[in-house]
């Protein structure tokens, strides 16, 4: 490699992305300097302000530069509802997906004994406080079907029984368009054991 | 090294942005480590949790192999609520008592059946046999458990005398009872696998020193999910 030791250094920096290996990061940093010097700018600016400002939610432990994010804030939100999710992706992905008009408390992480992963790490002794003051009357638990999601929601319900919430899972199943034959008999049993009646 | 046959994951962790690390328990080779590649991928992604048995296959060099096959035996895994933490608990103590490669089939054995056990328990009492059983017997198997028949002067265990425990050695008698001492009917209650609120109680506290002991202040994690 004949190339200078700043484009290399940029090249490594460009591989702390996921997803992005030598070959992408090259073409990245090639890309960034032939055609986009502006926008490049523009990116390393907004990269460092957002590094240095963006930090959690008061409330709900999401990303936000203010002190309370502005989910959190809405007046339009009903702060009654609180549906926990492990991370800021799971936040937007329900936005997406439902109409739901409540509130989010995000875990940044599950349940993790192997990885030294406790109640504490993941802000649960702030959620238990939160539960406690009475503001909260159902919480809907979102972790992944992993079976950390699983011991996480287990947890967090026990917590919700102490502080007398109502609480409920989210449900497993089929997905939609999916073939019962080609789903995994995981699923495919819980789909079947958690079965509807049809009204 | 190849490995293949039975196995149950103990952990699995992200690695790289579709695999996953994978601890397995396996009957053939003990405890393996192994790449699983693209195991995020939605359609591969359920069969590597913890608790389910698995028909593997994984080879490579060095300590760390790639998996190639995992298919499930059928069972899935139906740990809920506290059985789950149990499950959780297991795990990681198998995962730091045992050694890379060390086959241990009595203990993959033992382990299959502290997973039925706890899917059919649904009392604490129960699961709580459960565990002091499978800790009774993972000491055991790995070799640091103690005499539940003689004391360290190779006296044998009196009923109606007080012991002491030393974690490296075994009961030794007190001459006066005091709270960390265990009765010698208790620890022949212990020996037979006798189960009754006080023989628990004391298996529980007997086994948490062992472990703690051969832990080397190591932490185990999931004792703070028992509420």
């Amino acid at each position: 490699m004949t190339q200078s030791s700043l484009l290399n250094e940029l090249i490594e920096a460009f591989r702390c992305l996921p997803g992005v290996g030598p070959k992408s990061a090259q073409r990245m940093a090639f890309h960034a300097l032939e055609r986009e010097r502006g926008r490049a700018k523009h990116l390393a600016l907004v990269l460092q302000q957002a590094v240095e400002r963006i930090g959690h939610c008061q409330r709900c432990r999401n990303f936000t530069e203010n002190a309370v994010c502005s989910l959190c804030e809405s007046p339009r939100r009903d702060g009654s509802v609180l549906c926990i999710v492990e991370s800021p992706a799971d936040v937007s992905a329900l936005e997406d997906a439902t109409d739901y008009n409540g509130l989010y408390f995000v875990l940044m992480g599950r349940l993790s004994p192997l990885d030294g992963i406790g109640p504490k790490d993941i802000g649960l002794d702030q959620l238990e406080q939160r539960l406690s003051d009475g503001s909260v009357r159902e919480l809907i638990l979102a972790t992944n079907p992993t079976v950390e999601g699983e011991a996480t929601a287990h947890y967090i319900s026990e917590l919700a029984a102490e502080a007398k919430v109502a609480v409920s899972r989210i449900a497993h199943g089929v997905p939609l368009g999916g073939e019962l034959e080609y789903i995994d008999g995981g699923t495919l049993s819980h789909a079947f054991s958690q079965r509807l009646r049809l009204p | 090294m190849e490995v293949s046959g039975e196995a149950f994951v103990l952990h699995r962790r992200p690695y790289r942005n579709t695999s996953a690390l994978v601890e397995l328990l396996s009957r053939s080779a003990g405890k393996v480590s192994a790449v699983a590649p693209g195991a995020r991928n939605r359609r591969k992604n359920f069969s590597l949790e913890p608790f389910n048995l698995l028909d593997i296959a994984c080879r490579g060099r060095g300590s760390l192999l790639t998996l190639s096959r995992a298919e499930p035996f059928g069972q899935y895994w139906a740990l809920a609520g506290e059985s789950l933490y149990c499950g959780l608990y297991a795990n990681e103590l198998l995962s730091y008592f045992l050694a890379e490669g060390d086959a241990q089939p009595e203990l993959f054995d033992r382990y299959s059946i502290l997973l039925s056990d706890l899917k059919g328990a649904t009392e604490r009492g129960d699961r709580e046999r459960c565990l002091r059983e499978f800790e009774l017997d993972l000491l055991w198997l790995l070799g640091f458990s103690i005499d539940f028949s003689q004391d360290i002067n190779e006296d044998e265990i009196v009923a109606e005398t007080r012991y002491g425990l030393r974690a490296d050695a075994g009961f030794y008698p007190l001459a006066s009872s005091g709270s960390e001492s265990v009765s010698g009917s208790v620890i022949g209650k212990l020996r037979q696998r006798q189960w009754d609120e006080e023989s628990l109680l004391a298996a529980k506290r007997i086994c948490r020193e062992l472990i703690a002991f051969h832990l080397n202040g190591r932490v185990l994690h999931s004792r703070e999910l028992f509420r």
